[in-house]
């Protein structure tokens, strides 16, 4: 099933940051879109702005100025609780830091968003953590502690907990940021497949070959899109 | 978040902490147990001298000499306005009905010499039907009568710690003679053990007829006590005027502010009694209180530390779709629970202390439930109290800059 529309559409989206007296504009009007299915990697050095922009796109901060239509509805101007619903619902994390709960097992780990939504009844809870956690091959680690895990299989409890919920983009920021090159070629060539079975995601990255599995490039610098092309 | 989620993590994240959780617990279980013990203990004590005063007898009226209104002199066995021609007034008089037996008594502390020992012990020149206003009865004799009262007998009725002290444990002295202040008086009867109540010990004292008393030991004319025995306890109020205003006649006084006796009833003791041990209890159980106080300072404080120590995770949980109120709850569950679960362990330790600490002090143990509701409602009130402000805290915080948190 594809869509016309875009999953993703920001529209001159801006913004400032005010520290005391002074005002810094981290992002000056970027305007781009994604569609479903796609792999978009957005690049930049650091101060370009991607964090900002990852912020945004993940409804985790809202833009200064500028529109940011996600799923058809523009989520400008939702409210806290809205965003919530729409980061529990529709948008999967990965982080660099991985965050998931150590004191817990993996099992509850991937449980958690659906702790916070009603979408899923309690009943359905177990069988969706066992095909999370088939998909990233983890199914026989469900009840060990993160601890107890190398840090590429703790990144792949990460990304099973951000598909649990069968959401509508894996918003991946710097996935390989504190893993070695051969583990990171790993998960990258994991998030392909899962791109490959039809989940959207945007990368956030400032690695070139990192952003070379995803099919797009956005390349920020000074808070502005210098170049926006696809990958051979 | 459902509460069974939200007890559920909050539980996972307690039992993680194990040490740091037993001892901000420990605050609110010394607090929860210390309140409990006190007021178990100030109810029993206070059951325990309810009953010693209605068994003197609850439809007592007692007159004592001295005023009310003259300063701290009150029941001042030296004050000679109450005579034992008083007594015998409220006896043969047809105008009180509601009386049903008059005793008046004088007592001193004086030396007793009887087969070969000698003891200081209380003496006291009593009424006949004293002993029966008073509920002490005879174990070997028998009592002196309102005869040996008219005739100034020299007997005398000694209580069972006299007898073990002059003749030895378990003797008889019926018929022995005993001398007290240089006269001779017949052992006639020993009374039946009372036990102290507080005040003065019936099984330690001689008791001799007032009129003997009166005039060979003391030779004084006047009594320290007069007491009243009510048929009908509901009109104590009536019968307490009729008696003033016959006292007041009798004395010559028309102004009530110069009245020159007492009149208490052992209600009125009892009421005294039972105001005292429930101040005295509200103002341990108060101390108490700050201890619980202290307890939920404490378990703020250990809250504040978790929600700065998982700053991190509360940015990850509203990353992933946590709104303010499920992280509000989360935490202030996670404090109810903490005190909750020290809270009950606090109830099963106070209850045990009060029922050991009754057991050696040698009160009854009284079992409560409102101390027990009053402690749990209490810890729930402490938990969001002292729990909400780290909780809105955790709740209020910016994902991204909790994301970031080292």
């Amino acid at each position: 099933m594809t869509r016309k529309n875009p999953i993703i559409s920001l529209r001159n989206i801006k913004k400032t940051y005010l520290m005391g007296d002074t005002s810094c504009e981290a992002l000056k009007g970027i305007s781009f879109n994604a569609h479903e299915g796609d792999f978009v990697s957005i690049m930049g050095a650091s101060g370009s702005g991607k964090s900002t922009l990852m912020n945004i796109i993940g409804t985790l901060d809202t833009a200064t100025e500028g529109k940011y239509i996600f799923n058809d509805s523009n989520i400008t101007a939702y409210s806290e609780d809205d965003l919530a619903k729409v980061r529990n619902e529709k948008i999967g994390f990965v982080f660099q830091s991985f965050n998931l709960i150590p004191r817990v097992s993996v099992y509850h780990n991937v449980e958690r968003p659906m702790i916070y939504s009603r979408k899923i009844p309690r009943s359905q809870r177990r069988g969706r953590i066992l095909s999370a956690l088939k998909t990233v091959h983890l199914e026989d680690k469900m009840d060990n502690l993160s601890s107890q895990l190398s840090g590429g299989q703790i990144q792949r409890v990460a990304i099973a907990r951000a598909l649990v919920m069968d959401p509508e983009i894996i918003l991946a920021d710097e996935p390989t940021g504190n893993l070695d090159s051969a583990t990171s070629h790993d998960i990258m060539n994991f998030f392909q497949e899962l791109n490959k079975e039809g989940k959207t995601i945007i990368l956030i990255t400032h690695e070139p070959d990192i952003a070379a599995f995803g099919k797009r490039t956005i390349i920020l610098k000074d808070g502005l899109i210098v170049e926006d092309k696809n990958n051979g | 978040m459902s509460f069974f989620d939200a007890f559920s993590i909050s539980f996972s994240s307690l039992r993680h902490n194990r040490l740091r959780t037993i001892l901000a617990m420990l605050g609110i279980v010394i607090g929860i147990a210390s309140v409990i013990l006190i007021i178990s203990i100030a109810k029993g004590a206070t059951s325990s001298i309810t009953s010693e005063v209605s068994s003197m007898g609850s439809n007592l009226l007692s007159i004592s000499p001295g005023s009310q209104s003259r300063g701290p002199v009150q029941g001042g066995g030296n004050v000679e306005t109450l005579t034992y021609v008083d007594a015998q007034y409220f006896k043969n008089n047809s105008d009180f009905s509601n009386v049903s037996a008059v005793s008046a008594s004088v007592q001193s502390s004086v030396q007793v010499i009887g087969n070969g020992e000698n003891m200081n012990t209380t003496v006291q020149g009593v009424s006949a039907n004293y002993f029966e206003t008073q509920s002490i009865s005879v174990d070997l004799g028998e009592l002196f009568s309102e005869e040996d009262e008219n005739f100034y007998s020299k007997v005398a009725v000694i209580g069972p710690d006299v007898v073990s002290e002059l003749f030895g444990e378990g003797a008889d002295p019926t018929g022995q003679i005993i001398q007290i202040k240089s006269q001779l008086f017949r052992v006639v009867g020993v009374t039946k053990a009372k036990g102290s109540s507080g005040m003065s010990n019936p099984d330690k004292t001689v008791y001799v007829p007032v009129t003997t008393a009166m005039k060979i030991l003391l030779g004084q004319n006047y009594v320290q006590m007069i007491q009243l025995s009510l048929s009908d306890i509901t009109l104590i109020d009536q019968t307490t005027e009729e008696i003033k205003q016959a006292l007041m006649e009798r004395h010559g006084i028309t102004d009530e502010a110069n009245i020159d006796f007492n009149i208490t009833s052992s209600k009125e003791m009892q009421e005294t009694l039972s105001s005292i041990t429930s101040t005295l209890t509200a103002m341990l159980a108060g101390i108490a209180g700050i201890s619980l106080l202290v307890g939920g300072i404490g378990v703020m404080n250990i809250m504040l530390v978790s929600v700065t120590e998982r700053t991190k995770e509360i940015g990850l949980l509203k990353a992933i779709g946590a709104r303010r109120k499920d992280i509000l709850l989360q935490f202030l569950i996670e404090a109810v629970v903490l005190t909750i679960t020290g809270g009950m362990i606090g109830m099963i330790t106070g209850e045990v202390f009060s029922y050991v600490a009754s057991k050696i002090i040698n009160i009854p143990f009284v079992f409560q439930l409102y101390p027990i509701l009053l402690a749990v409602g209490v810890c729930v009130a402490i938990g969001i109290f002292f729990g909400l402000y780290p909780s809105r805290r955790a709740a209020k915080l910016n994902p991204i800059d909790a994301l970031k948190y080292e």
